[in-house]
């Protein structure tokens, strides 16, 4: 890598709240996120797209925060787990703690996310189609069980 | 309080200030500062019993945790277990992580915090149970004084004092103040709880931890924020052994963002910037040169070959010799020979290795996710040359340790780096793969096995000799003699070789490893034998038969238990795994059942796998049967939650876990190339617990460890390879031509 992209000003809306921010163009929105915004429920794993802990929303997509540079969303909507219910009150929230998901808990806002976002286009989704769309996010403490029972608890309660 | 590091007294609620944009966020476990060197005093109208509690004026309970947390429940298992004889309400539970300065002070009153080897609840829950019951003592001493009846009129129950004759009662709230004042009782005039009236052990009780890991607040180690803090990002030599040769800070300095480039010891050098992008991108543009050091040439290859000289070689030690193996194994009727390897692992916690430091002229304090919190200071102290009595260590939440977070290398480091901008706040953090490659490692092991089987099929004699790069049982031995098998001559041997690759214990040490091979041999042997492998394990942990040995050193140990107790445990477990599973049901062409056990300590496990040979040369796994009697269980969900994480670990481990070394460095970097099981290989998993109820065992590990050899065995009764070396993938699994 060389040295980093000119500054530039971007403007996002967070969480439903507009921010201006002057970073690299190159600069992945998981760091703006954590070291910029203070957002740090968006975990950094593996900064190759290949854990799924930074999953966040884009314009309502599940999109990895760090293979994203904040020059190439300029304008959007991101929301982070931080910003999916103000209670915790998310269907998918409280099936996390009734199927008493979490163990580290390190994955849990990525997986949240990725489920949100599947829930949000298919609302009942099969075992095999959260199998396929979760396949994306790593949870090294090993709940994937317990995700997919709790995808399975919020699509029935939603 | 005069000793506070002045600028960073702030409070935990100053922590959280930047997470401005977040909705509502509470922060959870210990992470602000600075109470730093004055004792850990609660604040005003706060209460502190006895070391461990906490109590507030709106009644509701603080509890200190000495355990870490790295996902294991521990912080919801040391509080019901502490709450469970103080008789507090669950309901109004408050945690908070204790402070190693104060622990230290106090000449180390919350025992062992070194949170290792599912060894937490085991050697917890005597000291947690009494401090409940001598604080509930204090508060029902004062409360009959106030009450002016005996204390033996009084009943503690939700927090609160109750004298039932007269329907009086007084809040823990109300009491903490005169109790406070009450010396602790004698535990032995204390009698604690017989298990059957347990309220909250034993309960499947909600994780307290867990609310907080749904929205984002709860805060880790690379989430902890602080005035002014800076970020560093660093590089190690690629090569074990390896120095620094140069480096060109003047090319990056200039960058935005960037304040300092600080060589870190012999063999690594950091950058500190504003935040951690500008600080890693910093670092990758800087020139760097390396001296290749005395390991440049090794390999997987060379370190293969040594172990395999160690094979050869005459012994280092001999850890077990029943009987006459040497006079036995040539007269039976049957042998069997086999080879077995181990690789490296890496423990792959999905939070990176990170730490954050302070250091000035005569103080220092650490915020870092570890399992040895006491070892991080004094690392931390010996690193900066300081006094340990004027550092703090906050642990924080850790998302995994599995062993990674025994060591404290990354510590050493952030104390060096932050000690070359004295009065700032500085957060080191790895990248994934900085981690994966600079971590130390499950060792890799070679074993060769020979085995007599006399005319009926029975074991008459077992040899096993292991060549690895430790005498440390944790790295090399556990799990291999103390085998409870009715055998009558048995020889195991250790040749150890030169350690290269720093080593760790990662969850479920030796036994992973050892579980593997004794349990696939184990089933060799039954398969030679022409025997069902569930009968014929059956037969070999006969408890009338158990071999009368212990082995010299174990950690954890036996507890006094004699073979013949510990082979009926693990015996059952067996029983109860094979019959859950259906184990006598045949099953279709090119579909097979493999089984294992393994005694951990007091933990007994077993494990069935179900697996179907795709015909593509792979394999889907049907179905995890896992049985266990860890004696008792402090919360069987929590309990549950973690053999269900230990079989995707133990998976994980079989089928892809391998760490190789080309020209003296790591080779895999990132989770590209050094897989993780996911969601959609992750087969269900069914846990029958058998509870003892006479010894406490642990549950984080046996399961990682036994379901190894189970899915292996099951490979090779569906008509697949026997694997002898791990992981799977490295193997074409096709029916073999019978
Ligand atoms: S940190 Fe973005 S996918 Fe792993
Ligand atoms: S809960 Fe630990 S990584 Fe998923």
């Amino acid at each position: 890598m060389t040295a980093t992209t000119q500054d530039r000003t971007v403007v996002l809306t967070v969480n439903g709240e507009k921010v201006s921010l002057t970073a690299p163009g190159d600069m992945p929105l998981l760091w703006v996120l954590r070291d910029r915004l203070g957002l740090t429920g968006t975990k950094y794993g593996c900064g190759i797209g290949a854990c799924g802990a930074c999953t966040v929303h884009v314009d309502g997509a599940p999109t990895l925060a760090c293979q994203t540079s904040v020059k190439a969303i300029a304008g959007a909507h991101v929301t982070t787990i931080e910003g999916l219910s103000p209670d915790r009150g998310h269907p998918l929230q409280r099936a996390w703690v009734a199927e008493q998901v979490p163990q580290c808990g390190y994955c849990q806002s990525g997986q949240i996310m990725r489920a949100a976002a599947l829930l949000a286009r298919n609302p009942e989704p099969s075992r095999g189609e959260i199998a396929k769309e979760m396949r994306a996010n790593i949870c090294r403490c090993g709940t994937y069980l317990r995700i997919v029972r709790a995808i399975e608890r919020a699509a029935r309660d939603a | 309080m005069p000793d506070l590091i002045e600028s960073y007294s702030i409070s935990r609620r100053d922590v959280l200030v930047a997470a401005a944009l977040g909705g509502g966020a509470v922060a959870f476990g210990y992470c602000g500062s600075a109470l730093a060197l004055a004792d850990a005093v609660a604040p005003t109208g706060d209460t502190e019993l006895y070391n461990w509690v906490v109590i507030a004026a709106d009644n509701s309970v603080t509890l200190r945790i000495a355990q870490m947390e790295m996902g294991q429940g521990a912080i919801t298992a040391m509080a019901q277990l502490l709450a469970e004889e103080l008789e507090a309400d669950w309901a109004g539970i408050r945690t908070e992580f204790i402070s190693i300065a104060t622990h230290r002070r106090r000449n180390k009153v919350y025992g062992r915090t070194r949170t290792a080897a599912s060894l937490g609840v085991k050697l917890s829950e005597q000291l947690l149970r009494t401090a409940g019951a001598q604080i509930r003592m204090m508060l029902v001493t004062a409360a009959a004084a106030r009450f002016g009846v005996p204390a033996v009129e009084l009943v503690a129950r939700d927090s609160a004092i109750h004298h039932p004759t007269t329907g009086r009662k007084l809040l823990y709230a109300e009491l903490a103040g005169d109790a406070a004042r009450v010396p602790p009782p004698d535990p032995a005039t204390l009698r604690l709880k017989a298990p059957q009236d347990w309220k909250l052990v034993g309960k499947p009780l909600a994780r307290l931890d867990v609310p907080a890991k749904t929205d984002g607040s709860a805060i880790y180690g690379i989430d902890v924020s602080l005035p002014g803090m800076k970020h560093a990002a660093i590089a190690m030599s690629p090569v074990v052994g390896g120095k620094l040769a140069s480096h060109d800070a003047e090319a990056v300095l200039a960058q935005p963002g960037v304040h300092a480039v600080v060589p870190v010891g012999e063999d690594a050098i950091a950058v500190i910037a504003d935040d951690w992008w500008q600080a890693r991108t910093a670092l990758d543009a800087m020139p760097i040169e390396w001296r290749g050091g005395a390991y440049a040439s090794l390999s997987s290859e060379t370190i293969l070959a040594d172990l395999r000289m160690g094979l050869q070689a005459e012994p280092d030690i001999v850890l077990r010799d029943d009987g006459d193996v040497g006079e036995a194994m040539p007269k039976a009727a049957n042998h069997l020979e086999a080879e077995y390897f181990v690789p490296y692992l890496d423990h792959a916690p999905l939070e990176p290795m990170n730490a954050t430091a302070l250091v000035t002229d005569d103080r220092f304090e650490v915020w870092v996710p570890t399992q040895v919190p006491e070892t991080a200071l004094s690392v931390a102290a010996e690193t900066l040359g300081m006094d340990p009595n004027s550092g703090e260590v906050h642990p924080t939440l850790m998302g995994g340790g599995f062993g990674r977070r025994q060591s404290s290398d990354f510590v050493r480091q952030a104390a060096q780096i932050a000690k070359a901008i004295p009065g700032t706040a500085v957060k080191l953090l790895w990248s994934r793969e900085d981690t994966t490659r600079h971590g130390p490692l499950r060792p890799v092991a070679l074993s060769r096995f020979r085995a007599a089987l006399d005319r009926k099929g029975t074991v008459a004699a077992w040899s096993h000799r292991i060549a690895a790069h430790s005498t440390s049982p944790v790295d090399s031995t556990y799990g291999a003699d103390s085998l409870l098998y009715a055998v009558p001559n048995m020889r195991v041997e250790l040749a150890v070789r030169e350690p290269v690759i720093q080593a760790a214990p990662m969850r479920g040490v030796a036994f992973a490893m050892n579980c593997f091979v004794t349990q696939s041999f184990v089933d060799e042997l039954a398969v030679t034998a022409g025997a069902d492998a569930y009968a014929f394990q059956r037969a070999l942990l006969d408890p009338a038969k158990a071999a009368d040995y212990v082995p010299p050193s174990v950690f954890p140990d036996f507890d006094g238990l004699t073979p013949d107790v510990r082979a009926a445990r693990l015996r059952a477990v067996l029983d109860e795994a094979a019959d859950k599973a259906g184990w006598s049901e045949p099953l279709a062409a090119g579909r097979g059942r493999g089984i294992a056990v393994n005694e951990e300590g007091t933990s007994y496990f077993a494990a069935v796998v179900e697996v179907t040979l795709d015909g593509a040369g792979w394999f889907k796994i049907d179905r995890v049967i896992v049985a266990a009697d860890p004696g008792f269980l402090v919360n069987p969900d929590m309990a549950t939650a973690q053999v269900e994480g230990s079989v995707a670990f133990g998976l994980t481990s079989a089928i892809y876990g391998e760490i190789t070394v080309r020209d003296g460095a790591v080779v895999q970097s990132n989770f590209d190339d050094y897989r993780m099981l996911r969601l959609d290989e992750m087969p269900d998993v069914e846990v029958h617990w058998v509870l003892n109820r006479e010894v406490w065992g642990g549950v984080g590990e046996p399961a990682t460890a036994a379901v190894i050899p189970a899915l292996t065995n099951a490979i090779a009764n569906a008509g697949g390879p026997r694997i002898r070396s791990l992981p799977i993938m490295n193997h074409r699994i096709e029916r073999r031509v019978l």
